[in-house]
């Protein structure tokens, strides 16, 4: 799962958010690293729709305007959960390897 | 803070923007996307951003491009290759159409004259078309038409000899070849073995193919002389606009259906699926046995004369190949007929 896709689970694993709402949390969350445009967060919420990760939750007219919240779903929560365990087991791996590592090939740490 | 009118024209250019989507995809989320962009937009923003504007126009293509899982990928592929073939077939069509006619009978002969043999003089025969099916067969051209041939031929001027075979037919074909050579033509390298030796010669946008036509009788054989015209500067441009095109095409057609059958009953998404796979596989030989001529045509060390669309004209291909565009034109308008959920809002 890419990074976007990841955050944008993360971010809806919450209350219900609209469009602007998910790509300013999304911010948020990875410290400004990750900054999503209009095309990629709607690209990637028509897909995570479609595969039934997330649903629309309601949709609201606010100045005349159409603003429509999202939610994930329950397949999504799952999802999420095991992308989460994944990636978690991942670091483990990369924090116990780096713990007994040293930038000096041939010597072992004492 | 600017008046409420630049905030509607900041709105109004985002929806232009917003022109490179499908129109059935605006229509379901356009309003939306706008929205969240106003949203992000400072309040005093009069125009997208330039990052904005390069968003939004590479998403509503790649929108128009996308598929997605394996099937939908395959199909794309097939549509794609499919279209490509036929239209890069097409603009090889239009670039023959620019090839010069046929020399007269007097400028053939002064042509193929180091190829006759010594002492004769024949009157030559004209094809006087591009490529077509060989007029010597007595089928009615309608069994062409709808069953295609194997008989697809070059136009050219030619002479035919009847010839002693005290001599070895390799020998004159040779002896013809190395003359032509000697005249400034030079050697085709094509295979023209078949049954009988053959040899052929190019220049100035000129091919002269000399080869024996078998023995006619127990102490002659025939032997043809032709002159027929190399590929034209033009087939190749044109060709490969064509395949560029068609794969753009074909991707595209194959992009919307797949969008559209998604919001199809399962009943007509099946029915869709099975008319295209048919036209797909109707197609097939004949864009199989093109693809093996566009490969000599870009491949090859000598002029190639074999025409792209060659795969189009073959027997049993060519009804193939009406059934496969007529399976894929049905599929299409399938496809374009609003389902249940348009109908309702068409109505409503």
């Amino acid at each position: 799962m890419r990074e976007p896709t990841f955050l944008t689970l993360a971010v809806l694993a919450g209350p219900p958010l609209h469009g602007y709402g998910v790509m300013r949390q999304v911010a948020v969350l990875s410290e400004g690293r990750v900054k999503l445009s209009a095309g990629t967060l709607y690209a990637a919420l028509d897909r995570l729709t479609a595969e039934g990760l997330i649903a629309i939750d309601r949709e609201e007219a606010v100045d005349g305007r159409v603003r429509r919240y999202y939610r994930l779903t329950e397949q999504g929560g799952a999802v999420l959960r095991q992308e989460a365990a994944r990636l978690r087991s991942n670091a483990e791996v990369a924090v116990t390897r780096l713990a007994g590592w040293t930038s000096r090939p041939g010597l072992l740490p004492s | 803070m600017p008046e409420p009118s630049a905030r509607a024209r900041l709105a109004r250019r985002y929806r232009r923007l917003l022109l490179t989507y499908p129109r059935s995809y605006r229509r379901r989320r356009g309003a939306e996307i706008v929205t969240t962009l106003l949203d992000a937009a400072p309040v005093d923003r009069a125009w997208p951003t330039r990052a904005e504007v390069v968003d939004l126009l590479t998403g509503g293509l790649r929108f128009r491009f996308r598929v997605w899982g394996a099937a939908g990928i395959v199909g794309a592929i097939c549509a794609a290759t499919v279209a490509a073939v036929a239209l890069g077939a097409l603009g090889g069509y239009l670039g023959w159409q620019t090839a010069q006619p046929l020399p007269s009978n007097a400028d053939a002969l002064r042509m193929v004259e180091p190829a006759l043999p010594p002492g004769t003089s024949a009157e030559p025969q004209r094809w006087d078309f591009i490529f077509d099916n060989n007029p010597e067969l007595a089928d009615p051209r309608w069994v062409y038409l709808i069953g295609g041939t194997d008989e697809y031929r070059a136009g050219k001027v030619f002479f035919q000899f009847t010839y002693p075979n005290d001599r070895p037919g390799r020998q004159v074909v040779d002896g013809a070849q190395q003359r032509m050579r000697a005249a400034g033509w030079r050697p085709a390298g094509m295979d023209l073995s078949g049954c009988c030796p053959g040899s052929a010669v190019y220049r100035d946008g000129w091919l002269v193919e000399v080869f024996s036509e078998g023995y006619l009788d127990e102490s002659h054989y025939g032997l043809q002389v032709a002159v027929s015209r190399t590929m034209p500067a033009a087939v190749l441009p044109l060709t490969t606009a064509g395949l560029f095109a068609g794969a753009v095409a074909g991707w595209l057609m194959a992009a919307w259906v797949f969008r559209r059958i998604q919001e199809s009953t399962p009943m007509r998404r099946a029915f869709t699926v099975v008319v295209a796979s048919v036209g797909l596989l109707a197609l097939f030989p004949a864009t199989a046995l093109s693809v093996l001529v566009l490969v000599a045509s870009y491949f090859a060390s000598y002029p190639p004369a074999e025409p792209a669309w060659l795969g189009y004209t073959f027997m049993l291909f060519r009804p193939l190949a009406y059934l496969g565009a007529a399976a894929a034109v049905g599929g299409l308008m399938i496809t374009a007929m609003p389902g249940p959920r348009r109908r309702r809002r068409l109505a409503g």
